[in-house]
């Protein structure tokens, strides 16, 4: 079982492969059915946000390599993109890995703006969309707690989302350098939440006209009251164009809804106005070509954030306490997981020792059918005891090297769980069952063998069978 | 006192301000995103340079006086006077200016011009005063202010024009380059060109108007041919019909953006020809 992350982000993949391979909310239950159908995905998550794209998958039965090239395929088929494509701007990480980083991308650690909250909701609504879509179990659902409460953590106990600086902010300080915003108009195109955030910042910055146009005309009606502006139709929205100055486009639609020819003869109705096009959508709604367009400015999420950047930058300090948070949490996660790999073996091995010692007492019953019930449970005592006392050392052993492992977050990691827990599986000829609903609360709850302190523990057994019984011989003769 | 001291004073105020205006632009910290559109925090420096320029157009105001009770002439009798009272027109403009609209970046740019407008006046301090009574008369006085006038202003738009292109050129390009955020908006900017044309076209209008009167009347040597054929006539009347298209186009076509700011800067090159190519024979200062 293999738990591996298959994505791109804003670090290496431009918006134009970013925006094929975005999975909108829309999207988002189709894409996980395929995912799930894919051989040997156990468990899926994906998480699809305007900077990255990220599949996290539980994986059974395949080597890593398999399980990353089933992920890829995946992709390419459900987004319609050829491997080549994209292949060279993918990641691919397993275990401890991608643990890490999605702790890391939760805590904002690995935005393009350094402590963006926004991610943290993000991460909640792809947990939600993988649970409503069935195709999570308890690993990842646990990753994913996991990662929200390091990001909350980080949020609460680092000054690194303090006095954040978002795309709403960075929109408004552009659109500044161009109008005086209090005689701007400014032109909603889809009601999302990113763009009623910058809307609220232009308005809370003096703009005063406000247009909304969205497919869904109620909810532009109501955004619209909402921020003391109108409602236009939504096919009206390229006759709006020549009174808006300010554009925030942020729809669903797949393709672009602003073109050049949409914009040639608004721009000849506008008489050389300068129109501010901030595209927030993902996949994109503006065509990149408007931009080579007289008194156009195009900026797209990319852009936006880039100023974002720019302007958050000198947040050192909070980002090494935020990562030690990180640490914290992805060792807390960690720990879990090897534990749950462990339980599974621990249970065998006592469920192995039971059943020989089971074996063994229904073999020697029928030749000691002269003693008394309160012998035989004497009896039973005993070989309990012994195996509890041969179980010991293992399971503690066993135990130990599943907490060491996690501690571990070096490449060691995977050689020590070798060492201990498969060699574990090979000697007692244990298989692995069900992983899936296990916890580390299962691995310390399982029956450890009682401290026994050698000789003594097994005299004061002795002392309570009756003297009549020699074991040696009831071993020699069954 | 001294007129070149009152200068001097004068040259070190305007100095100050524009040095004080360039430090409001980078001491003024980016509002926090909180404050955005609030615009109260006080700038220091900024308070600073509107008094220096005030100052300083006071210092030139003594200085023009005591230029005049010194020759007993017009300012407008010698090159320095009258580059004095050039200098002293763009202070004027751009204080009454500030009071509407508070941009450090074109105050900068004013004041600087105003220096280098007085280093040059400085050099010609001790040039010839005209002998030509004409050069007194108080109409030729009306033409010369009337030009001044104009070209600080077309000085003041030609400014706003290229500042307009290099930040539209730096938003077109997504620069991040932080001197983008110290410019004032493109409209404002826009803005401020087509007022300063506004005033400049009527004040060119009424000192071409004047100088063809003058001509006419025969009231300054040389026939109505060799004048109108100058290359200083010529370049005026383009630059005059370049505004006069640009009003129109602005006014009456609605016109904005980038397609203008060019014709402001032909404008400004028209102007430049206009200050720089050889002039008709009565046109100096003897």
């Amino acid at each position: 079982m293999h738990l591996v992350l298959v994505g791109l982000s804003h670090h290496r993949a431009p918006i134009a492969v970013r925006e094929r391979i975005s999975c909108p909310e829309h999207k988002l239950n189709d894409a996980l059915a395929h995912l799930s159908g894919c051989p040997g995905v156990r468990e899926a998550i994906i998480l699809s946000t305007c900077n990255r794209m990220e599949v996290y998958a539980l994986i059974e039965g395949a080597d890593l390599g398999t399980a990353y090239a089933a992920i890829c395929r995946h992709l390419s088929s459900f987004h319609n993109i050829p491997e080549i494509q994209f292949d060279a701007f993918i990641y691919r990480k397993a275990e401890h890995d991608a643990v890490a980083h999605l702790l890391r991308v939760a805590s904002g650690l690995d935005s393009l703006v350094l402590g963006e909250a926004q991610i943290i909701g993000q991460v909640r609504t792809a947990l939600r969309s993988a649970h409503a879509a069935g195709v999570v179990g308890g690993t990842l659902s646990h990753l994913f707690q996991q990662a929200l409460n390091s990001g909350k953590r980080v949020q609460q106990e680092t000054g690194l989302s303090r006095g954040a600086f978002s795309i709403g902010h960075a929109a408004v300080d552009l659109a500044a350098r161009i109008f005086d915003l209090s005689e701007a108009t400014v032109m909603i195109l889809g009601a999302g939440k990113m763009s009623t955030l910058a809307a609220k910042h232009l308005v809370a910055s003096g703009v005063r006209y406000i247009m909304v146009a969205n497919r869904t005309h109620h909810k532009a009606v109501s955004m619209a009251a909402s921020l003391g502006g109108t409602a236009v139709d939504y096919d009206e929205f390229p006759q709006m164009l020549a009174k808006a100055d300010i554009v925030i486009a942020s729809t669903a639609a797949p393709h672009p809804v602003i073109r050049r020819d949409t914009l040639t003869p608004v721009l000849k109705k506008r008489r050389g106005r300068p129109l501010f096009l901030i595209d927030i959508a993902v996949p994109r709604d503006v065509d990149e070509d408007v931009a080579e367009l007289d008194n156009v400015f195009l900026y797209n999420i990319d852009h936006l954030q880039e100023a974002v950047a720019d302007r958050v930058r000198g947040r050192a300090t909070e980002a090494v306490e935020a990562e030690k948070i990180v640490g914290d949490e992805a060792l807390q996660f960690l720990n879990w997981y090897r534990a749950r790999e462990a339980a599974p073996i621990i249970k065998q091995l006592r469920g192995r020792l039971d059943d020989y010692a089971r074996k063994r007492l229904e073999i020697m019953r029928p030749g000691l059918s002269s003693l008394t019930e309160k012998e035989w449970s004497h009896i039973e005592l005993h070989i309990s005891s012994l195996m509890d006392e041969v179980a010991r050392e293992p399971i503690l052993r066993m135990k130990r090297a599943s907490k060491d492992a996690a501690v571990r977050l070096d490449s060691n990691a995977e050689q020590v769980r070798y060492d201990l827990l498969s060699a574990a599986r090979e000697i007692f000829g244990l298989g692995v069952e069900d992983q899936a609903s296990e916890s580390e609360s299962i691995v310390d709850s399982l029956p450890l063998p009682a401290p026994q302190n050698g000789t003594a523990h097994m005299n004061a057994v002795s002392h309570a069978i009756p003297p009549i019984v020699d074991l040696h011989k009831l071993e020699h003769r069954s | 006192m001294n007129s070149a001291i009152l200068t001097g004073i004068a040259f070190a105020l305007y100095l100050s301000a524009a040095v004080c205006y360039g430090a409001s632009l980078f001491l003024d910290a980016p509002a926090a995103p909180q404050s955005i559109g609030t615009g109260t925090s006080s700038n220091r420096p900024l308070l600073y340079a509107v008094r220096f320029l005030a100052a300083g157009i006071l210092s030139q105001f003594l200085a023009v006086g005591a230029n005049c009770a010194h020759t007993h002439h017009s300012p407008f009798a010698s090159v320095y006077g009258t580059l004095m009272v050039a200098a002293w027109a763009i202070a004027i403009v751009y204080l009454a200016w500030d009071r509407r609209a508070k941009m450090p970046a074109v105050g900068a740019v004013a004041m600087l011009t105003d220096c280098i407008i007085l280093g040059f006046a400085d050099s010609q301090a001790h040039s010839r005063i005209a002998r030509d009574p004409v050069l007194s008369h108080p109409v030729v006085s009306l033409h010369v202010l009337a030009i001044i006038g104009a070209y600080g202003l077309i000085l003041v738009a030609s400014g706003c024009a290229v500042m307009y292109l290099i930040e539209n050129r730096m938003l077109k390009k997504h620069s991040r380059n932080s001197i983008l955020r110290k410019f004032p908006p493109l409209t404002s900017l826009d803005s401020i060109a087509y007022q300063c044309i506004a005033y400049a076209t009527p004040l060119l209008t009424i000192g071409l108007g004047v100088a063809i009167s003058l001509i006419f009347a025969g009231g300054v040597k040389g026939s109505p041919r060799e004048w109108f054929l100058g290359a200083q006539f010529i370049s005026t009347a383009i630059l005059l019909t370049l505004f006069t298209l640009y009003l129109a186009a602005r006014l009456a076509v609605g016109w904005r953006g980038v397609r203008l700011q060019y014709i402001l800067l032909i404008g400004i090159l028209c102007a430049f020809a206009a200050f720089a190519l050889p002039t008709a024979a009565a046109h100096h200062f003897n």
